[in-house]
């Protein structure tokens, strides 16, 4: 049974038809790079698998469940846990508060147990904080656990995200450019730090990254956006012989020139 | 209702809602620059009136030149107005503004109990404005034909600083893209100071036909035609100019209709303001005029 | 071992909230019995201003909605409570141009019945005014809310045979005490620095941080956020049910949009998203307001005979309220809190150096 399916996923804004039938299916643990130059519509494209934007056409599934229509949080709930490319932390709440937001859809107590702090919620609530606490060592952000997010520096900020989304328990996650702003050094540690996440909480993992070369490494297959049309679609050593990726980004480099 | 009572009814609406134009345009200004809704303006409408019934007990001034004199206060007012309470948290959350045009807004008003006292006053009225025209059974007061004239005449001086000076369009550019704006050396600050000189001086104008019209001032006068050239802001597309003088003439000439039609339900005529505001912004927010 | 250093913490806080209440409880007894009235009943209004400010603060502070309709939900409370706590004869007294209403014309219940049910009306208000506007943001959402309590005003100015108009209601007896305000008030402290504190009050939280983020969290915006419309409206509601048997005169226009501001003041000043924050300016307010009555009635000075200028405590305010947004940007408290959680902290400062070092 695939994890995603997309289906002709299409959206128009105005005019512009920002990601064109689009498809894809992810089985049970891979790791697909989505890649694309600036504007390709890579970042629309996880908006619409998340249920933000609802796409003019197309459908996306999750274990064949058709979930175009459910709402964000309802999405995540359903399995769905992702990143953003700007990160964007609760930044004045602490480094734990931030992860236990993410405990919260599956929280059992009702409102007025959370209130008057019963005992079961009180045990439920530890609960949820030891299972923050053991996210944040995952990612080696323990030490910080009571600073407030904004605070941190921006390579931890990236962590803290992933680690946030984790604990919605994903069963996909989607990471928006994770290692932007990043030099190669710190890019491959952290494409590393994203396999070892994978095969610890066995995650299906789909990725965007902006550069092809990072993600070259731990992709075993690899789809190229460029003006919303999904130009290529293979393994990396395909990808980097096709000669219409490499003239979208040839395409795209002689834009910046 | 007989054609000579609608008749009537229609001047006087047409006549209300060249005032709420008036207003409605420092409201659509400031928001379409500063993205800020100046809750002050109704407050600076207020202090018009009692500067130029100042103007008019304390210096006896002749009126043409105490309202000139008020107009030219309440325009330094609403200078300063911004200079105190919004330049300096240009940079800070929307939030910080909002909360400081609430302030600004309570302030104005205990500083003119505290300064003009709390009781309603009588507003002078010149002879010229108070004489009544009998046209085949139609009457109708001079203020009443004076405003819509008072009022065109004003509306096109603005239209023309907007859309064919320079500084129209600066004021034109910043409200399109506020930081583009900024890095093509537009003067922001001093922009930002015209347009609230611009919509103080037109609030202003329409607070003197207003007390002309409805010659009571007091302190918290200001916060109904405020209301309500803020709705007509907002249903004709905040930060759009003809908008909100479509959206003031709307609102006049409803607010007249209704305690015309339905004289039983004339307490209602507010509530009836409010459910229309709340009702663009939750389903058109962009206004009904909604242009840029 | 950490676990039991936990629980002998948590123990111990516990002991010290139990402390802090009992002598709540013993000054409120003594101050019943001791104090002159003049006294009380600013104690009591202090006790109405914490309760406002602090459900306001769950809306505009914690969950970062800026609303400006407390004052609606305020009257609501007031008026229900009224109808239901006011004998039949009062009533009838009350309304001698148009009758009241059946049932409320022969209706009584006791007071406490009433205020609760003054909330619970305000609250149910509060989520039909809630639901609609909930995708507003920002100031839009402020005038949306501030639309409705000016609504729900002038409705009432209206509704003759349910209100009375703009006559009111006078001669409320006077039930609220220092026992009910402040037995409501550390309520209102318990159950939303409670909420703030669990896991909806981080949800709360991060809705106000980025609604976007939140929500892509799993985080039901539309139940969150009208939970706190809910939550704060029940509480104004209260507050304002008590608030009317302390003045024992309301009338629609004492609701009006400076009622809200008064509470925005003091949640602005404490800081937006701080509890503690908004118990000492709330104190402080219906403190000052009474002290700075001294303006607003004539003075012997030195001799020379002063006039009161009215109007005068609200100007003070006005100018505290605009030096605090504008070089104070996030309140007294900034956000934070002061907590005994804090205070232990200071006392055992030498113990965890200690244990860290070791
Ligand atoms: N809400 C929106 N309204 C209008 N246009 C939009 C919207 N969101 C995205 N677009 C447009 O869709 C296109 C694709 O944008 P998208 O952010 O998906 O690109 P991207 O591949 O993520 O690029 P980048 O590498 O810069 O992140 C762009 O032209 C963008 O301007
Ligand atoms: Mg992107």
């Amino acid at each position: 049974m695939s994890v995603l399916k997309a289906d002709h996923l299409t959206i128009k804004f105005g005019g512009l038809t920002a990601v064109s039938n689009f498809c894809v299916t992810v089985e049970e643990g891979e790791l697909v790079g989505l890649i694309g130059p600036n504007g390709a519509g890579k970042t629309t494209t996880f908006n619409m698998l998340t249920g933000v934007y609802k796409p003019t056409n197309g459908k996306v599934y999750l274990y064949e469940q058709d979930i175009t229509k459910k709402r964000i949080d309802q999405i995540t709930a359903l399995g769905i846990g992702r990143t953003f490319q700007n990160v964007r932390l609760f930044s004045e709440l602490s480094v734990i508060e931030n992860v236990m937001v993410g405990s919260h859809l599956r929280l059992k107590s009702s409102f007025f147990q959370a209130v008057f702090h019963t005992p079961r919620y009180t045990k439920e609530d530890e609960q949820i904080r030891e299972e923050a606490k053991q996210l944040l060592s995952e990612v080696h952000l323990d030490k910080f656990e009571n600073k407030v997010a904004g605070s941190l520096p921006y390579g931890e900020q990236r962590r803290l995200e992933i680690a946030r989304a984790l604990a919605t328990k994903p069963k996909l996650l989607l990471l928006d450019e994770p290692a932007a702003g990043m030099n190669p050094q710190e890019s491959r540690d952290l494409m590393n730090f994203i396999q070892k996440i994978q095969n610890k909480f066995k995650l299906t993992i789909v990725l965007i990254e902006h550069d092809m070369k990072v993600v070259m490494g731990i992709c075993k297959r690899i789809l190229v956006l460029d003006y919303g049309v999904t130009i290529a679609e293979g393994k990396p050593i395909e990808i980097q012989h096709n000669p219409e990726v490499i003239k979208a980004y040839l395409g795209a480099e002689a834009n910046y020139a | 209702m007989s054609l000579n009572v609608f008749l009537q009814n229609l001047i006087n609406g047409i006549s209300l809602g060249c005032l709420f134009a008036l207003i409605a345009i420092g409201y659509t200004m400031v928001y379409g620059i500063l993205r800020l809704i100046n809750f002050a303006h109704g407050d600076i409408f207020m202090m018009a009136t009692f500067f130029a019934y100042y103007a008019i007990a304390l210096f006896s001034l002749p009126w043409g030149l105490a309202f000139f004199a008020a107009i030219i206060l309440t325009i330094l007012l609403g200078i300063t107005v911004d200079r105190i309470a919004y330049r300096p948290l240009r940079d800070a959350p929307r939030i910080s503004s909002l909360c400081s045009a609430i302030g600004m807004s309570f302030f104005l008003q205990n500083l003119a109990i505290v300064v003009f006292g709390g009781r309603p006053k009588p507003f002078f009225r010149p002879e010229f404005f108070d004489q009544t025209f009998v046209i085949s059974d139609i009457r109708i007061q001079s203020v009443s034909l004076i405003t819509p004239l008072v009022s065109i005449f004003f509306l096109l001086i603005l239209t023309y600083i907007i859309y064919r000076t320079k500084t129209g369009l600066a004021m034109r550019a910043i409200s399109k893209d506020f930081d583009t704006a900024k890095l093509m050396g537009i003067n922001l600050n001093q922009t930002i100071a015209l347009t609230f000189a611009i919509g103080s001086g037109l609030a202003a104008i329409g607070a003197i036909l207003w007390a002309l019209r409805y010659p009571q001032i007091f302190p918290f006068m200001g916060m109904f035609p405020g209301w309500r050239a803020f709705t007509a802001a907002i249903i004709g597309g905040i930060g759009s100019i003809r908008g909100a003088m479509l959206g003031g003439f709307l609102i006049g000439l409803m607010t007249i209709m209704i305690v015309a039609f339905f004289p039983e339900q004339a307490g209602y005529k507010d509530a009836f303001v409010f459910v229309l505001l709340i009702f663009v912004l939750l389903y058109k927010p962009e206004g009904i005029f909604g242009e840029e | 071992m950490k676990k039991v250093k936990k629980k002998e913490k948590d123990y111990f806080l516990f002991f010290l909230k139990i402390i802090a209440i009992l002598i709540v409880v013993i000054f409120v007894f003594i101050a019943q019995r001791n104090f002159d009235a003049y006294v009380i009943r600013i104690l009591t209004l202090c006790g109405i201003y914490v309760i406002l400010g602090v459900s306001l603060n769950l809306i505009n502070g914690f969950t970062g909605q800026f609303s400006l309709g407390h004052a609606g939900f305020m009257s609501i409370g007031a008026y229900v409570s009224a109808l239901l706590y006011m004998s039949p004869e009062l009533k009838e007294v009350n309304y001698f141009i148009t009758p009241l209403i059946w049932p409320f014309s022969v209706i009584q219940i006791p007071f406490f019945i009433s205020v609760i049910a003054g909330g619970i009306i305000a609250a149910l208000v509060g989520f039909l005014v809630g639901a609609p506007c909930l995708r507003l943001k920002g100031d839009y959402l402020a005038i949306v809310t501030f639309g409705f309590s000016e609504i729900i005003r002038i409705i009432f100015n209206n509704l003759q045979s349910i209100t009375n108009g703009p006559l009111g209601l006078k001669g409320l007896p006077s039930y609220t005490n220092l026992w009910w305000s402040w037995g409501a008030a550390i309520f209102t402290i318990y159950f939303i620095s409670n909420l703030i504190n669990s896991s909806y009050g981080r949800a709360l939280k991060s809705i106000r941080e980025d609604e976007a983020a939140a929500e892509a969290m799993g985080v039901n915006l539309f139940y969150h956020k009208g939970l706190a419309f809910v939550v704060g409206a029940f509480f104004a509601g209260i507050g304002g049910a008590l608030l009317g048997s302390l003045i024992m005169t309301i009338d629609p226009n004492t609701f009006s949009v400076v009622m809200t501001f008064q509470i925005i003041v003091i949640v602005i000043v404490g800081g937006l998203g701080s509890i503690t924050g908004t118990v000492i300016v709330a104190t402080i307010f219906a403190i000052l307001m009474e002290f700075l009555r001294v303006f607003e009635s004539p003075m012997n000075f030195f001799g020379t005979k002063l006039p009161g200028i009215p109007g005068m405590r609200m100007l003070i305010f006005s100018i505290i309220l605009m030096v605090v947004i504008l070089f104070f940007k996030r309140g007294l408290m900034g956000g934070k809190e002061f907590s005994l959680k804090q205070f232990i902290k200071i006392f055992s400062r030498d113990n965890r150096v200690i244990k860290e070092g070791s």
